[in-house]
């Protein structure tokens, strides 16, 4: 392995990561169910040092892949055995903010959260707020097209992504998209947004930044049920509400939050909750709540409790924003599944994901993007019990088939990963998938760089990587 | 040329890609929807005129570029196949976007045959400013963009919003450029969306002779197949090297 020396060299010692105890962090992402250790991590620190690790790596044939905090929950940063883990975390630079132009310049490494609080002071935001955004990085957004409540009004990343520069497999580097309007000619840009890092990895990225509203009104209402939950959902969209995010959490997510250290008050006894947030100029922020409230009403609301000051909406969000960190001290592993339904089926989505719950004796919480249609249940399961493990991933499967069924997507905003690579030929025809592969490999071809990820995998391939946490012999 | 599917409650359409921008927006109006773009209502322009050819959305401050707009698409491919994309939902990042990858490709990948767009509640009021300012310059240093603006002339700039503007905005441009600016709230309008209601009242606002074929992106300086990579797609979309001919 000559190139582990070459790599050490350009990042000095001190970041190349070879060790066993070094390793561990990164054979996994927040997708527990995946693992493979990697040969070694290599943490580069400005753009140069990434484009020339990805030369040796590639002129060693060594599979690599790029990586942010890990935060992703399809499996997606992970390397088959004997290939390279490329983290970004120390690309951290926001490079230029152009207030005039609603333009941030970010290298892949800076956190989500970062971009809105830096960019405050001109009275702008960046939209797309994933549950982990106060951890995950920008690179990773872009590489999954992530996405958060807030996408419900303003849309995902690809949304907010006006240009990259990338360096390809072979280590040459390409600008696509354009920092004005982020079209020039084909959109490349869009094509590599969501492509899991399958097509080239990000050195920098142009945002589009979005106005801080003027007013803000956040309001959490219980129901006794989430069909009441889904209803007033159904309701407000019905009603021409443009809500800035319309968030749901069932009952056992409700106990799991107020349980933990993320407790926020909400209210324990109902069935379900709903969060909705208004945003925008004064006038209309009161019109749209007046009819809003209507539709809590008229739909069997228990409750309702609203926020109006940043610190009372960060209460009312401090539950919603850690429910994923709360259910995950539920049991040694949890699945967070992300399938989509159009919303209007959104009550019988829920009502399928309960009995297949109940069918395989997972306990099952739910917290879902309403307005999205975009659900996530997490199933608490010990990894270590091999029977459970196989439940999970088949009441997962089950639930992805029935959203593809109801006209939806096997994913709204965690990506395919390794996770499901197996579903993708159910969402889409073989013409379809055909032409993703050849795409893939026109931009890849040795399929060094994440090999067939967020992709149908070739035969063999998924041998490569361990499920269930709990089989891993060290 | 018509509505193939229109959920209200999911605020999707599929729609045949040759159907009229203005006729779409017509019809969205008797169902209390819009799509998010500001359109020519005298134009016979198609939706797939609209979005394969890079066009700029005039309301992209409050609803995003023209490619957001769409969800999903049929395609014609140069070798007779047809293919889906994309997801008849607003959210799907399953396999590669293939539909962003097509919009805006003037048709030199695939010709579109239906499109599943995303829709948008029809707000009824429209604000119209005009803001005279020395220069264009001066006007980006403000963010007087709450919804879209269009460069009227040299000096001029014609805001369109859904909301009145923000005093502090108005205040901001009044003290900073002085007795160079004047701002003149131009009219309210009652009857959303578009300029249907600009373009039939006579004392619409002064831009009523916009030239609506100017804005779209300047794609006669973009070379398509002098783009990298442009060969290679063009071979992952038709292995045998088919093409559509562009006149």
């Amino acid at each position: 392995m000559k190139w582990l020396p070459q790599l050490s060299k350009i990042v000095g010692k001190e970041h190349l990561l070879t060790s066993a105890a070094d390793l561990l962090a990164y054979e996994s992402d927040a997708l527990s169910l995946f693992r493979c250790e990697p040969a070694a991590v290599v943490l580069p620190n400005n753009q140069q040092q990434v484009v020339d690790c990805v030369k040796i790596l590639s002129a060693a044939n060594v599979c690599f892949t790029a990586r942010g905090a890990g935060t992703g929950l399809s499996a997606g940063a992970l390397v088959p055995k004997g290939g390279v883990i490329i983290g970004l975390n120390r690309l951290n630079n926001i490079i230029k903010v152009d207030a005039a132009s609603r333009l941030a310049v970010v290298e892949p490494g800076v956190v989500n959260a970062r971009v809105s609080q830096h960019v405050a002071q001109y009275g702008l935001r960046y939209a797309p707020d994933p549950a982990s955004q106060s951890v995950c990085t920008i690179g990773g957004n872009v590489a999954e097209n992530a996405g958060g409540p807030m996408c419900f009004r303003h849309g995902s990343t690809t949304n907010h992504v006006r240009q990259v520069k990338v360096v390809l497999a072979d280590g040459s580097v390409e600008t696509w998209g354009h920092p004005a309007h982020g079209n020039d000619g084909i959109d490349l840009r869009g094509l590599f947004c969501g492509s899991e890092g399958s097509l080239a990895i990000v050195l920098e990225i142009h945002l589009n930044l979005t106005p801080l509203p003027e007013a803000v009104r956040t309001s959490l209402v219980s129901f006794e049920s989430i069909e009441n939950a889904c209803d007033c959902v159904s309701a407000i969209v019905e009603e021409g509400i443009e809500a800035a995010a319309l968030e749901v959490m069932d009952q056992q997510a409700i106990h799991a939050v107020e349980d933990s250290l993320y407790r926020s008050g909400m209210p324990r006894d109902a069935g379900a909750i709903l969060i909705v947030e208004i945003e925008g100029d004064s006038d209309y922020v009161k019109s749209q709540q007046t009819l809003a409230e209507e539709c809590f009403s008229r739909t069997g609301a228990l409750s309702l409790k609203m926020a109006d000051t940043p610190a009372q909406r960060a209460l009312l969000w401090k539950g919603r924003k850690n429910a994923g960190g709360a259910l995950g001290q539920l049991a040694p592993d949890s699945y967070v599944m992300d399938g989509v339904v159009p919303p209007s089926k959104l009550s019988e989505i829920m009502r399928f994901v309960d009995e297949v719950a109940e069918r395989y004796e997972l306990p099952c919480a739910n917290l879902f993007h309403a307005g999205d249609g975009n659900i996530h249940p997490h199933f608490a399961y010990d990894g270590g019990d091999e029977s459970q493990s196989k439940n999970v991933e088949d009441a997962g499967c089950e639930i992805l088939q029935r959203c593809l069924d109801l006209g939806g997507s096997i994913t709204g905003e965690h990506g395919v990963g390794l996770e499901k690579q197996h579903l993708l030929a159910a969402q889409y025809g073989v013409e379809e998938i055909n032409i993703m592969l050849r795409i893939s490999n026109g931009f890849n071809p040795q399929q060094l760089l994440n090999p067939n990820r967020g992709l149908p995998l070739g035969g063999g391939c998924a041998e490569a990587f361990h499920r269930h946490s709990r089989d891993v012999s060290r | 040329m018509s509505i193939i599917d229109l959920s209200r409650a999911d605020q999707t359409v599929v729609v045949d890609a040759e159907m009229s921008v203005a006729d779409l927006q017509r019809e969205l109006k008797e169902h209390a929807l819009m799509l998010g773009v500001l359109y020519d209502p005298a134009s016979s322009m198609s939706l797939s005129q609209l979005f394969m050819h890079r066009r700029h959305n005039l309301w992209q401050g409050a609803y995003g570029y023209l490619r957001d707009q769409v969800l999903a698409g049929n395609w014609l491919l140069a070798d007779g196949k047809n293919i889906d994309t994309g997801a008849k939902v607003v959210k799907s990042v399953a396999g590669y976007d293939l539909t962003r990858l097509l919009i805006g490709s003037g048709m030199r990948f695939a010709k579109c045959n239906t499109l599943t767009l995303r829709l948008r509640p029809l707000r009824q009021e429209l604000y119209y400013y005009r803001i005279t300012l020395a220069d264009y310059l001066t006007y980006s240093h403000y963010q007087l963009q709450p919804m879209s603006a269009i460069a009227d002339g040299p000096q001029h700039i014609i805001l369109a919003s859904h909301f009145k503007l923000r005093r502090d905005y108005l205040e901001a441009v009044e003290h900073e450029v002085g007795e160079r600016t004047t701002l003149d709230l131009l009219r309210k309008f009652n009857d959303a969306p578009g300029l249907t209601a600009m373009h039939s009242r006579p004392d619409s606002p002064p831009h009523s002779d916009f030239d609506w074929n100017s804005w779209h992106y300047p794609s006669s300086a973009i070379n398509d197949f002098a783009l990298p990579h442009f060969e290679q797609l063009c071979l992952a979309l038709c292995p045998n090297g088919e093409r559509f001919s562009i006149e």
